[in-house]
């Protein structure tokens, strides 16, 4: 076979492949009995006709032997006249030896004359007849089953001797008859029969495709309609059974799958849009329904408000009660925020304490304005955070759509530039988006990229303020101040830059220069003889996150070539609590080597008193804002003498910051404050200016003389950087 | 003729002692049937091989089966026949009306062929059987019959 045919028959229906080789198997078998049959009948039937044929010569030449040999032609023809009765016989010849005709019947039939000794003539001659006779011999023995037996030349014997022959024509048509009957009898019978196997074979092979086409159809089911939750009954415990058990196990095992990959998706689409902490949508979520809803917005010509909220101090909160506490607070705050809003708007944290909320179908500022109150109302109350109670305040920034943006990121960003205002504004208030709001921003943004390349410029210089002992009136120590000598916008003071350093990191870079420069200076002032006097140079919270801070001031005292007990670290109260096993430990070591600690802006923070006395601190500095009002508000007054007395019982020196008039440093002298600093004494000054106040003598004298007051410079108070 | 005739009699058994034994024609008178005969000398019949012998008129006809009686006269042929029947012999002979007169098969001519009459009742005392397959080529006759 060709492998074209191979192929057809491979690539046949399953029923019509089934049925094909039953049908083959049928049909073979059948045409084999069948051939094997009628050639056993056409076997016998010539058999029988010849023996038929044979027999009657031999009784035909049994009883016309004595007419033979006693030449009675009229006793042969009686002796074969009765065969005229028998139609099957044409011709019998009865014939002497030597060729005579003895006898002849011929069946009154056309077409006998045609036979061989009838051709030859009423008398022919002996010799012509033994001739046809000769011949008709020949051609007896060419008779077959197929054509069946049609002439016999029978030789007549009696007592051994040959008397005669008897030659037989017979017809061989009632043969070919029957044959040709049987053959057609057989050949409808294997009509009648294959017709049968067909039926037969169309059901019988429907036992083994039609569970298949089951199953196949249960496949396709499967596949198009994706439900793998069905199942396929099984018909069998055959092999047929064991496919069904198989693909049900597959199926289940799909479905298994499907559902743990399911489950997973949708834990990963949790993950992807949701914050874990809070459970409130994250910024991939919030960008998203925010970009719908501004398009929606846009349609239906509404307004809509985007909402940034980051709560004031969290990373003070953080620092001082702990990640915990401030994953607490962050929970607690989500929930809050969550109760302001409508179900059609969105709270979502975009990281860190920074919140976010849309609001649609806003009509108008007012009406944004109103939400964001109610907002920064919620802040109101204190948030109860595990055994701790905390007051948390917020600021936030408001944008409206389509007013202040019209994309998604311009509406957040100027959200951010509006809480960034708010903070700037004294914090715990909403500021609505201005424009001009904008060109801070962008002042902020080239202010970062400037503030990159301001040590490379040189651009910093340090501005020193002394601190003054009131009993002696003799500078004590002077704190290190960093100024920004811009190019364009001029002398900028910490204030405008600090922050910005600390966000991005820069700080670390700053304070290593400023401990460095400080440190220099003050070995130089010490090499000119202009006096030991101490330098304080102010530690950000963020370069107490490096493990490293003792090595790094270690190798500036080595580098410098500056005692350490001419070193002065200042750090912020929120600086002192985080971490405070190691930030203790350290303040140990830096003390031991004779630097002196000094706490910063006190008052502001949020350590408790009690834990004070666990750290290795000099000196205490309260915090300007109590000194400021310290005149007006009974309170600050109150709180100035509380923190005296106690940085006294702890033996610790107090320093006044802010000091701005003779009466607040009388008011301090009268407290027993060791030391004051502010522009009272002196403003911070350049390193030249600051070495008139080295010398020993009483720097307060000039200015509880009236006659020379110390004029205020600058609008604003230098603060720490 | 008469070799042939023989092959279609059935002799008594003690006609042949033993197998291969000889079936002996004799012949009286002197008509051509009877010097036909020479010519078969030797030859088998039935497996019996053939023996030829002559008798005189008057001979008994003694070991003889088959007794070819031809050209003699009508007066002996009485006596021939009485010998011949006693002995249990085969006649034939060619004297026309030979059945009538007690002869066994007589030979008749007609119509240049040879026919028989055959006289069964002579057949039955000579005991010896004709064949139906020569009966029926032949004509019956009784004695006396005209």
């Amino acid at each position: 076979m060709s492998p074209l045919r191979v192929s057809f028959v491979r690539n046949l229906p399953l029923k019509r492949k089934l049925m094909l080789i039953i049908m083959l198997c049928c049909c073979a078998s059948l045409l084999a009995a069948s051939i094997f049959f009628l050639t056993r009948d056409a076997k016998g039937l010539y058999r029988v006709q010849r023996e038929d044929l044979v027999s009657l010569a031999e009784i035909i030449g049994a009883n016309s032997a004595s007419a033979l040999v006693f030449d009675d032609p009229e006793s042969a023809q009686r002796t074969i006249a009765p065969l005229a009765s028998k139609r099957s016989i044409l011709a019998v010849y009865v014939l002497t030896s030597e060729g005579q005709i003895m006898a002849r019947h011929v069946a009154p039939e056309a077409g006998n004359a045609e036979l061989p000794l009838e051709r030859l003539g009423a008398s022919p001659s002996p010799a012509a007849v033994l001739a046809a006779v000769e011949a008709i011999r020949k051609t007896a023995e060419k008779n077959s089953a197929v054509s069946g037996f049609d002439c016999l030349v029978q030789p007549v014997y009696f007592d051994y001797e040959r008397v005669g022959t008897v030659v037989i024509h017979a017809d061989t048509e009632l043969f070919r008859k029957n044959l040709r009957w049987t053959a057609t009898v057989t050949l409808l019978f294997m009509l009648v029969t294959v017709i049968a196997a067909y039926f037969f074979s169309a059901k019988l092979q429907q036992m083994i495709s039609r569970p298949l086409l089951d199953l196949l159809s249960s496949m396709k089911d499967v596949s198009a309609s994706k439900n793998y939750a069905i199942r396929v009954a099984k018909p069998s415990d055959d092999e047929i059974g064991l496919l069904y058990d198989g693909f049900n196990e597959m199926l289940s095992e799909i479905e298994e799958r499907n559902q743990i990959l399911r489950q997973r998706q949708a834990h990963l689409q949790q993950l992807a849009h949701y914050d874990p902490l809070t459970r409130l949508p994250n910024r991939t979520l919030f960008y998203d329904r925010l970009a719908q809803a501004l398009y929606q917005a846009e349609r239906s010509r509404q307004a809509l408000s985007v909402i940034f909220i980051d709560l004031d101090h969290f990373k003070d909160i953080n620092d001082t009660l702990g990640h915990r506490t401030g994953d607490l607070l962050l929970i607690e705050v989500a929930s809050r925020l969550s109760t302001v809003v409508r179900s059609c708007d969105t709270v979502a944290r975009l990281g860190g304490d920074e919140f976010t909320i849309f609001t649609q179908n806003v009509v108008n500022a007012e009406n944004a304005a109103i939400v964001a109150a109610k907002l920064n109302r919620l802040f109101a109350k204190p948030f109860q955070l595990g055994e701790s109670e905390i007051y948390v305040t917020a600021s936030i920034g408001v944008t409206l759509f389509p007013h202040d943006g019209k994309t998604v990121d311009e509406l957040l960003m100027n959200a951010d530039i509006a809480m960034y205002h708010a903070k700037a504004c004294g914090k715990n208030v909403y500021k609505m988006f201005d424009r001009k709001m904008n060109e801070h921003a962008t002042e902020r943004v080239t202010l970062l990229s400037d503030l990159r390349l301001a040590l490379e410029r040189d651009e910093f210089v340090l501005h020193y303020q002394p601190k003054v002992d009131l009993l002696t009136g003799n500078v004590t120590s002077v704190e290190a101040l960093v100024r920004w000598m811009h190019p364009r916008l001029g002398m900028l003071a910490p204030d405008k830059f600090i922050r910005l350093s600390e966000e991005s990191g820069f700080i670390v870079e700053l304070t290593d220069w400023v401990l460095r420069t400080a440190c220099s200076q003050a070995k130089k002032w010490q090499e000119q003889n202009l006096g030991s006097v101490r330098v304080a140079v102010n530690l950000s919270p963020y370069h107490f996150q490096r493990q490293d801070v003792k090595e790094a001031i270690l190798s500036v005292l080595e580098a410098t070539g500056l005692e350490p007990a001419l070193l002065e670290i200042e750090i912020t109260e929120s600086a002192l609590m985080q971490n405070d096993e190691y930030t203790c430990a350290l303040f140990r070591e830096l003390r031991e080597l004779g630097m002196t600690i000094s706490v910063d802006d006190f008052g502001t923070g949020y350590s408790s008193l009690s834990y004070l006395h666990r750290f290795p601190i000099n000196t205490l500095k309260i915090d300007r804002t109590f000194i400021l009002n310290m005149m007006k508000s009974t309170e600050d007054q109150a709180i100035v003498t509380a923190i005296i007395a106690m940085a006294k019982s702890l033996n610790m020196q107090i320093v006044a910051e802010g000091v701005e008039t003779v009466d607040q440093l009388e008011k301090l002298k009268d407290q027993g404050c060791h030391e004051i600093q502010g522009f009272l004494v002196s403003r911070p000054v350049a390193a030249e200016s600051v070495t008139q106040f080295f010398t020993p003598g009483n720097h307060l004298h000039q200015h509880t003389d009236p006659a020379q007051p110390e004029p205020p410079q600058g609008a604003s108070p230098a603060t720490r950087p | 003729m008469v070799v042939n005739l023989s092959r279609y009699i059935e002799w008594p058994a003690e006609a042949f002692p033993r197998t291969g034994a000889p079936l002996q024609i004799c012949s009286v008178g002197r008509g051509p049937f009877a010097a036909a005969l020479e010519q078969y000398q030797g030859k088998t019949v039935l497996g019996h091989p053939l023996s030829l012998r002559r008798l005189a008129t008057g001979d008994e006809p003694s070991e003889c089966n088959v007794l070819v009686v031809s050209g003699i006269e009508k007066r002996y042929l009485a006596g021939v026949l009485e010998l011949a029947r006693r002995r249990g012999v085969l006649t034939v002979g060619d004297i026309p009306d030979f059945a009538r007169f007690g002869g066994i098969i007589g030979l008749v001519e007609n119509e240049g062929r040879v026919r028989f009459e055959i006289n069964l009742k002579a057949a039955q005392q000579s005991r010896v059987k004709i064949s139906s397959q020569l009966l029926k080529l032949a004509k019956l006759t009784r004695e006396g019959d005209q």
